[in-house]
């Protein structure tokens, strides 16, 4: 009876309350239908199923809920709220889970949504609007920078670095021929988590790098991005946004 | 009724075609969309993913600029972010308070914003539309896809059916086209992963090609910059990656609406869809192959 008294004490503890604060978004009414994951577009390739995210943060397993994957592979869609009997709003509920989970340094490893979320909030800082093709470059500068960094950790033994250098600039020098060149490139020296991380940062660094002479073509890329005027105001705006957050 | 235009980044950048026969489709109807001056970004998927309140206080600075106009807007994602953020500060005052913060300014979270299938479906009405039809497009089967954040979550947007939304193929159907009945209207194409995890899109966007292909679709429109991008851009890689032939040319519902009421295809930009709908057009006679892309 103490046992279950104890871990009873902890449903509905801390992170629940804590969601429900920074989101508005209420777990503790979930009676785990699970109607959420049958028509979540992500659920099938989720590490935790958004029913499942729902019961974790019921039993206030911060760990598994603020590191799991799932939270960054969520499509915004609103479907789960949408159909959720009880109305938990998981969509909202995932907003707050992201900015927790970067407060509290758990980002699973091979997700790209931060840097993304960054580079694009930069540009909303700096000019006031998106160009879109300004972004990709900023992206894809931090993505490199991203790729050296883990790169350094990997190993202190030299040669890996020469080979990773090399790797790196072999991949500039034959955009055309980067898939091939992602899979024969030799990672094989560095420790299976890191390669993961690398793996996946070089593809998110060459994805669609085919796609911007077609896109010019169709008038879809533009070279140059508009700017707003205020910029002054809309830094001091950003500042405020931050220093305010709960 | 007065309105002001948000278009939004996207119809400034990959979605001008969007943009272009929005104004053009305007036009036609003598509506009358002024861009709002100095309109900055909503956010987007960026914002609400990351700082909560900077989500709400970004589309609260543009609409509290719109001076008690409707603000009318053609992307479903700032549409998403403008309305999510009127609900929360005009529902809980700690939320308006702490916006005006951040703004700078009290904003009550009460300019209108609608989205243009809902100005035309409501304001403008099927009697006017329909008066502007110059060339039906007959014999053209349509699959309409809504996407995620039109109808969802019906709470907060209030535009149709959450399930099965109807506006755009009543829009179609007063333009001579045939809309079909298809179960993907308002399922997920993937929209924000485009850039960070296409594997995700590619999954997704697969499912709904594959599923309009079934229902014996000539092609799909779309009412999102991000929707058509995903199934347009990508259609090529969706085909390799599957093992697939969609070839279904991807519009906007504006360019079809604008085809239907005489627009020529470079007033509705069409040469900026990457699966070329020439071929489909002239084949229906809706428009002169040396017209079309
Ligand atoms: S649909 Fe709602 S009640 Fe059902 S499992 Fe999901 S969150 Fe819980
Ligand atoms: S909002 Fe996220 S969790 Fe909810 S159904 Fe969509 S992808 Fe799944």
């Amino acid at each position: 009876m103490s046992a279950a008294a104890i871990r009873l004490e902890r449903v509905g503890g801390g992170l629940a309350r804590e969601v429900k604060t920074r989101s508005g978004a209420s777990p503790m009414s979930c009676f785990q239908c699970a109607k959420c994951s049958s028509g979540c577009p992500v659920a099938s390739r989720a590490d935790v199923k958004p029913h499942e995210l729902v019961r974790l943060i019921q039993m206030d397993q911060r760990r598994a809920v603020l590191g799991s994957r799932c939270i960054w592979e969520c499509t915004s869609c609103q479907t789960c709220v949408t159909r959720c009997p009880q109305k938990v709003d998981i969509a909202g509920m995932n907003d707050a889970l992201r900015a927790m989970s970067l407060e509290a340094g758990m980002v699973t490893p091979g997700t790209a949504v931060p840097v993304f979320n960054q580079v694009f909030l930069k540009a909303v800082r700096e000019r006031g609007r998106v160009h879109e093709v300004g972004l990709m470059v900023q992206y894809k500068l931090r993505t490199l920078s991203q790729i050296s960094w883990n790169a350094s950790l990997a190993s202190a033994r030299q040669e890996t670095m020469a080979s990773w250098r090399d790797g790196v600039l072999r991949l500039f020098a034959d955009a055309g021929k980067v898939p091939m060149m992602i899979t024969k490139s030799n990672l094989s020296s560095l420790g299976p988590r890191v390669r993961r991380m690398v793996a996946f940062r070089l593809r998110t660094l060459f994805a669609d790098a085919d796609k911007a002479p077609m896109m010019i073509a169709k008038g879809k890329l533009s070279l140059f991005g508009a700017r707003v005027r205020g910029k002054a105001q809309r830094k001091a705006m950003f500042r405020r946004a931050a220093g305010g957050n709960p | 009724m007065s309105y002001v235009f948000f278009p939004g980044c996207s119809l400034d950048g990959t979605a001008r075609d969007f943009h272009r026969s929005t104004l053009a489709v305007a036009a036609r109807l003598g509506l009358d969309l002024p861009e709002l001056p100095d309109w900055t970004c909503c956010g987007s998927t960026a914002a609400h993913g990351s700082d909560a309140l900077l989500a709400d206080a970004l589309p609260a600075k543009n609409l509290s600029a719109a001076a008690g106009k409707t603000v009318a807007v053609a992307c479903a994602a700032c549409y998403s972010r403008l309305k999510t953020a009127n609900h929360h500060i005009a529902g809980d005052w700690v939320v308006r308070a702490r916006v005006a913060e951040v703004v700078g300014s009290d904003y009550d979270g009460r300019t209108p914003v609608m989205h243009l299938l809902e100005i035309l479906s409501r304001d403008i009405g099927r009697a006017r539309i329909a008066a502007a039809i110059r060339r039906p497009l007959s014999g053209l089967k349509v699959a309409c896809y809504y996407g995620c954040l039109l109808a969802r979550p019906p709470e907060i947007t209030r535009f149709d059916d959450a399930e099965n939304p109807t506006l755009m193929d009543q829009l179609m159907e007063i333009a001579g086209a045939t809309p079909v009945d298809w179960p993907h209207k308002t399922e997920c194409c993937g929209a924000s992963f485009s850039i960070t995890d296409a594997d995700i899109v590619l999954g997704l966007s697969n499912q709904i090609l594959s599923m309009a292909k079934a229902a014996g679709v000539d092609c799909i429109v779309t009412a999102c910059p991000l929707c058509q991008l995903n199934l347009d851009m990508r259609q090529k890689d969706i085909e390799a990656r599957f093992g697939q032939r969609y070839d279904l040319p991807i519009f906007y519902f504006t360019q079809l609406l604008g085809l239907a009421m005489g627009c020529t295809a470079s007033e509705l930009s069409l040469a900026s869809l990457v699966v070329a709908p020439g071929a489909l057009l002239k084949s229906k006679g809706i428009c002169r192959a040396e017209a079309t892309p």
